[in-house]
């Protein structure tokens, strides 16, 4: 017996979907792997306990797969693109004039019911392989002082898995985020993809913690043999929330809670230079959001308030937008040519 | 090991050859002069037309290295940044290195954002420490400042 050391692994994503949650496509950048590795696991493993006369059961069968896993990582530009994007299902690509920087804004799309999927290969330090057809259900971009800011997708996927040989692609070149790069506006308005008027309230922000939820499932259909998903499609709401744990100052936020207001809420993350001027970015906008509670504690000696908000549909921008800034040219659901 | 070590002093000396609120400093070097560890006089160490001199060293203390993920290795590299002056009085001398000291705080600050002059995934994290005093040495005095600070770096594999 030999140990198996899982020094060089990896995980690889393909930045284009897939035409349907069968049909693979080619993995093209890296992620950084964080966290445990992916497996296909058994969703229904039958065994006939509901079978009367015997003490044991007597018969199993496997009947369906899934993959449900995590991938969690420091975060930056690319990588909140290319999973957010997915469990959002919108996402459109604009260069800004005279450079070669892109604006990708993800939005959360409605008219998509069955998520996009990419293709996953992953080399556990022993084996490789391949898994068509992974979507995301959900994410956290959370950050706090002094540390990195972290994303944390739930990944849902078809439940098959490949041989694969493909060489390790290259890695995107932009930095971590980290919390000297974030900012927290609260209130203003939201308008053409533009939050004015809010009031910086970073120098208070101890720490916050982004969440979305499509309650994505899968389902398995009639004559499909292959055992595993055959469709993943999103739930029926899509749930949107943001904690913050700020250092009071005048009681705003519960003066908001108790009457009941709502405002826009931005969490600007800029990083270094893309291109000069811009940089790159991940501006995240709840358009109108409100306190769901605003509880008082303490930490360190000072007074602190933690709140959470509850992300609303405006009717116009959905109850979440993320714009990412960096020099990836295409859309970050871009089909594969 | 010592390749990013320099990779690293190499960096902060060009970002601060490259700052403007230090452009009065004379010399900005990735070494750090006998005359600043042993008891030998500072006059013998800098030549006045070399002062105010900043000092930039990652070789000073052991580095740590650690996994960061199952391709990465994450390097804490602690850096000490010495500012000299040189006065006719020890106040005018240790007025003028806190005046240098604080422009460097200020770039090291800027440094704890990503995508700094530090390169991909090198960043300031954690405290950074100052100290400050002056040596005597008739007719001169000098101001001699440091700042301790830790570089983390990301490297793949």
């Amino acid at each position: 017996m030999s140990l198996k050391s899982i020094a060089g692994a990896w995980r690889a994503l393909s930045t284009c979907k897939q035409a349907d949650i069968a049909t693979a496509v080619a993995v093209d950048t890296e992620v950084p792997l964080f966290g445990d590795f992916i497996e296909p696991e058994p969703n229904e493993l039958y065994e006939n306990t509901d079978e009367v006369g015997s003490m044991a059961p007597t018969a199993h069968r496997l009947l369906t797969m899934k993959i449900a896993a995590k991938h969690t990582s420091k975060a930056f530009p690319h990588l909140v693109g290319l999973l957010c994007s997915q469990a959002m299902g919108g996402a459109t690509a604009a260069q800004l004039a005279q450079t070669t920087v892109y604006t990708h804004k993800l939005v959360c799309d409605k008219t998509v019911i069955e998520l996009p999927y990419r293709t996953l290969v992953e080399y556990d330090g022993d084996a490789q392989k391949k898994y068509a057809g992974i979507a995301v259900s959900g994410f956290t971009i959370k950050g706090k002082r002094g540390g990195f800011v972290e994303l944390e997708a739930d990944l849902i996927g078809r439940g098959t898995e490949a041989a694969d040989a493909t060489a390790k692609p290259s890695r995107s070149e932009e930095s971590y985020l980290t919390y000297a790069d974030c900012g927290y506006n609260v209130g203003g308005a939201f308008a053409a993809d533009a939050v004015t008027g809010a009031t910086d309230t970073k120098a208070r922000l101890q720490e916050f913690e982004l969440t979305f939820k499509n309650n994505a499932k899968g389902e398995y259909p009639m004559g499909d043999s292959s055992m595993g998903y055959g469709r993943i499609q999103r739930g029926e709401k899509w749930e949107v929330g943001l904690k913050v744990k700020l250092e009071i100052d005048a009681r705003t936020e519960r003066t908001a809670l108790l009457a009941g207001t709502d405002g826009v809420f931005q969490i600007p993350l800029v990083g270094g230079l893309a291109a000069d001027p811009n940089h790159y970015k991940v501006d995240v906008v709840l358009p109108k959001a409100f306190y769901r509670s605003v509880k008082k504690s303490k930490g360190d000696g000072v007074l602190v308030v933690d709140a959470e908000m509850r992300g609303e549909d405006d009717g116009t921008n959905g109850p979440l937008l993320i714009y990412v800034t960096n020099l990836h040219a295409t859309s970050y659901l871009a089909a594969a040519a | 090991m010592s390749d990013i070590r320099a990779q690293i002093e190499a960096a902060i000396v060009d970002a601060i050859k490259g700052e403007a609120a230090l452009a009065e400093v004379a010399t900005v070097e990735a070494s750090v002069r006998d005359c600043l560890f042993s008891g030998d006089k500072l006059t013998a160490g800098f030549r006045p037309e070399e002062l105010p001199a900043i000092a930039i060293s990652a070789q000073l203390k052991p580095c740590r290295k650690s996994p960061f993920s199952c391709s990465a290795t994450q390097w804490e590299i602690p850096v000490t940044a010495i500012v000299v002056t040189r006065a006719a009085k020890g106040s005018v001398a240790m007025a003028r290195a806190a005046e240098i000291q604080a422009a460097v705080d200020e770039l090291i600050d800027s440094w704890r954002r990503s995508g700094n002059a530090l390169g991909t995934n090198a960043l300031v994290m954690g405290e950074a420490s100052s100290s400050a005093n002056t040596i005597d040495e008739k007719p001169i005095s000098f101001g001699i400042s440091t700042t301790e600070f830790t570089v983390l770096k990301v490297i793949e594999r």
